[in-house]
């Protein structure tokens, strides 16, 4: 044959060959499956596992990460690896990686995922706001994978979309917080139940936060009630004690214009003479 | 003294001719002792639970402030204690201008003062607004109204002096309990500004209760003033100082007692603020820890109506009273860190309900051991001096028994100093001339830079005394 189409073969073969070389220099993880969290289960530690199977090298290390962080006090140079959770529940979901270092060859990783139902863990019972204000509620969540969020009006039992013709809500979604702004709150339409609504792919929950708008004139009435009880009872005791006994009153001046005159015996005098006379 | 000449001239009166109306309002003068007093006492229970029940249920505003004005709880709390030293310090220009002018006046207008700084609080937009408002303002007008509404109580009684205190002060610890949940209702549907409104709108309740003070019969006041005639700065100057009573300053029974009382209020009110921290670093729960507060709240209202009959029925005098309540609550005060080192619940539970039983007991008594020793008629100016001098007492004693907790890091030694004041004050108590004997000394001589014609009351009495002889002549 040709030297050159003999050339061209081996390089050709040798191509075809590559992958499955670097396939067997690449190593190979042994994961367990993804573990969903369901609130039905009675709470069981649930174990993560790893094992190395094939590797040219021998690796360093291994360890575990959970979203991207390292979990501390989990590197072993076992080649099979596991990671217990004892108790398992919403905030401990999250995507899970095994690492191999190697000496010479970049790190292994595998996946696992742990998913549970949202949880709720964080939102106000209730939001008092006076007219005008600004209103701003919120909803935190844990779980995995991150929920979509929905907010609702509640009106007893039957749910509606909140209505934005007015312009004044805006919602900001993040992973695993909502919030819902209410711009120069409405008296009228503003006030009552929301709920908002936190849902993956293993199911849902939803919390109610009250929303009451306070009137700028609801304090004057207790208000001006309080002041007409005071201005009453104050009117009603000077005129008692007006019409009891107004000899009283002369009585009790008496002694201040007679000490001027420091004649003690005309006060005598004048004060037996009252005296007689009742 | 006076109670046992009227006694016997009484007696003269009935056998010669049925009492006239105006007799009985004379010796009623000379020895009140209910009627119209028990009005009174209602008006000072209203009173006083506006004043002081209100001025210790603000807490709940002040978590409001703290996210309102975004400042720290420390720059909050000085709003109350700029309240009360107003208060305390204000007291002696109330008892002064009850003695140049009327009581009722002086409580309507103390009133109206403390519902207008709550009302013009409502519309503060800046911190330092509510330090002026509900600080000066309404603490000038909660001056003027406690020292002389306390006075004019104690002035319309003789025997039942203390029980009629007790039940009146009884209101202090009740309204506290009333007003916390009541607040807090008040700031939930009415947000703080509204709260404060209407809180102002309830505070000037006290006007109407000021004007049930019916105009009693000005003694020396005038008589002082026509005695020093014209305006020259001398005399001025001589006039304002015996309206406050200053005198008084220079008389060592009245010396010593304010300085017994002053020691008393270092360690008063270390429990109030430190029981339920401690009772948290004991190891107990929230729940717990407020339940003792609680427990010794109610066992207080109970001790100020206890003591107040018991020191009534005149079987003790009433500066030993003082005294052993003191004691006593000094003595609990020191057990209350020692009973929870054990660990015991009951044990600290048991000498809390103690301590406030002690501690509400002696202040029933302070103020009515006043006109034993200075007399009736100076009962005014004494008690807002008194206020005043012990006012710097609570500013140290609170701080004091802070430091202490940071440095030793936990109460005991906080509580032990201050049970030691409170024993220290009985202690300095120990020292009044008489202390010793068995009945009350008799009440001080009338000043003598008066002619003594001029103490109005006195010789009222006295021209009472010696009229029903000649009256029974003239009738004869």
């Amino acid at each position: 044959m040709h030297p050159n189409a003999v050339m061209l073969a081996v390089v050709f073969l040798g191509n075809l060959m590559l992958p499955f070389i670097s396939a067997q220099n690449e190593p190979k993880i042994n994961a367990s499956d993804q573990i969903i969290l369901s609130a039905d289960t009675p709470i069981k530690p649930v174990t993560l596992q790893c094992n190395l199977t094939t590797a040219q090298t021998p690796h360093k290390e291994s360890y575990w990460m959970k979203n991207g962080k390292e979990i501390p006090d989990t590197r072993t140079e076992q080649m099979n690896t596991a990671y217990r959770i004892n108790k398992p529940r919403a905030d401990v979901s999250g995507e899970y990686m095994c690492v191999y270092t190697f000496d010479m060859a970049p790190n292994a990783n595998a996946t696992i995922e742990v998913k549970a139902k949202p949880d709720i863990t964080g939102h106000k019972r209730s939001e008092n706001k006076n007219e005008g204000e600004n209103a701003m509620l919120y909803c935190k969540s844990v779980g995995y994978p991150h929920p979509t969020w929905t907010w609702r009006k509640v009106d007893g039992t039957s749910y509606t979309d909140i209505d934005n013709s007015t312009g004044r809500f805006f919602i900001t979604n993040r992973d695993n917080y909502t919030e819902l702004n209410i711009l120069n709150l409405d008296i009228n339409t503003d006030p009552g139940k929301y709920e908002c609504n936190a849902t993956n792919v293993i199911g849902n929950t939803a919390e109610i936060t009250i929303l009451r708008v306070r009137s700028h004139l609801a304090p004057l009435w207790p208000f001006l009630g309080v002041l007409a009880e005071i201005i009453i009872l104050v009117v009603i005791i000077v005129v008692y004690e007006k019409r009891k006994t107004p000899d009283d009153i002369i009585d009790d001046d008496e002694p201040v214009g007679p000490m001027k005159t420091n004649s003690t015996n005309n006060h005598k005098d004048k004060n037996i003479r009252q005296r007689n006379t009742k | 003294m006076e109670e046992r000449h009227t006694c016997t001239d009484k007696s003269v009166l009935d056998m010669t001719n049925p009492k006239p109306k105006a007799e009985s309002q004379s010796d009623e003068a000379e020895d009140p002792d209910g009627g119209w007093g028990w009005v009174l006492v209602g008006a000072l229970f209203v009173s006083t639970s506006l004043v002081f029940g209100l001025m210790r249920s603000l807490g709940i505003f002040f978590v409001e402030f703290v996210q309102y004005f975004d400042e720290s709880a420390h720059a909050i709390s000085w709003i109350s204690s700029t309240g009360l030293a107003a208060q305390q310090f204000f007291s002696p220009l109330g008892a002064a201008l009850c003695n140049a002018y009327n009581a009722r006046v002086v409580v309507m207008t103390g009133g109206l003062l403390a519902g207008l700084g709550l009302i013009l609080a409502s519309q503060a937009t800046r911190l330092y607004h509510l330090y002026l408002t509900m600080g000066v303002i309404s603490g000038l007008g909660w001056g003027l109204v406690f020292t002389p509404m306390v006075a004019t109580v104690m002035a319309h009684f003789t025997r039942r002096r203390t029980l009629a205190l007790g039940l009146a002060f009884s209101s202090i610890g009740l309204s506290s309990f009333a007003f916390n949940p009541l607040f807090q209702l008040l700031v939930e549907k009415y947000a703080w500004r509204g709260a404060l409104l209407i809180l102002g709108g309830l505070s000037l309740n006290i006007v109407p209760c000021g004007a049930l003070i019916r105009p009693r019969r000005r003694s020396k006041a005038p008589a002082k003033v026509d005695s020093e005639t014209g305006s020259s700065p001398v005399s001025v100057l001589r006039r304002i100082s015996s309206y406050l009573e200053l005198s008084l300053l220079s008389e060592r029974p009245y010396v010593t007692y304010t300085l017994g009382i002053t020691l008393l209020n270092v360690g008063y009110f270390v429990p109030y603020f430190h029981l339920v921290a401690h009772s948290r670093h004991a190891g107990f729960s929230e729940y717990q820890s407020a339940f003792v507060m609680s427990a010794a709240g109610a066992s207080d209202i109970l001790g100020r109506i206890v003591s107040g009959w018991f020191s009534d029925l005149g079987h003790f005098r009433l500066i030993h009273l003082l005294s052993a309540w003191t004691t006593l609550a000094g003595v609990f005060i020191m057990l209350l860190p020692l009973s929870s080192l054990s660990g015991s619940y009951s044990a600290l539970m048991v000498i809390s309900l103690l301590y406030g039983f002690c501690s509400g007991a002696l202040t029933s008594v302070v103020f009515v051991v006043v006109p034993l020793i200075v007399g009736v008629e100076r009962m005014m100016g004494a008690l807002g001096l008194l206020q005043l001098i012990e006012s710097g007492a609570g500013l140290l004693g609170t701080p004091l028994s802070g430091f202490l907790k940071d440095v030793t890091g936990n109460y005991v030694a906080s509580f032990i100093v201050a049970g030691s004041f409170l024993i220290l004050g009985t202690l300095t108590m120990a020292t009044l001339p008489h202390y010793f004997s068995c009945t009350d000394p008799p009440p001080p001589p009338q000043r003598s830079s008066l002619d003594d014609k001029h103490n109005g009351l006195h010789s009222e009495l006295e021209h009472m005394t010696s009229s029903p002889s000649s009256d029974t002549n003239h009738r004869v």
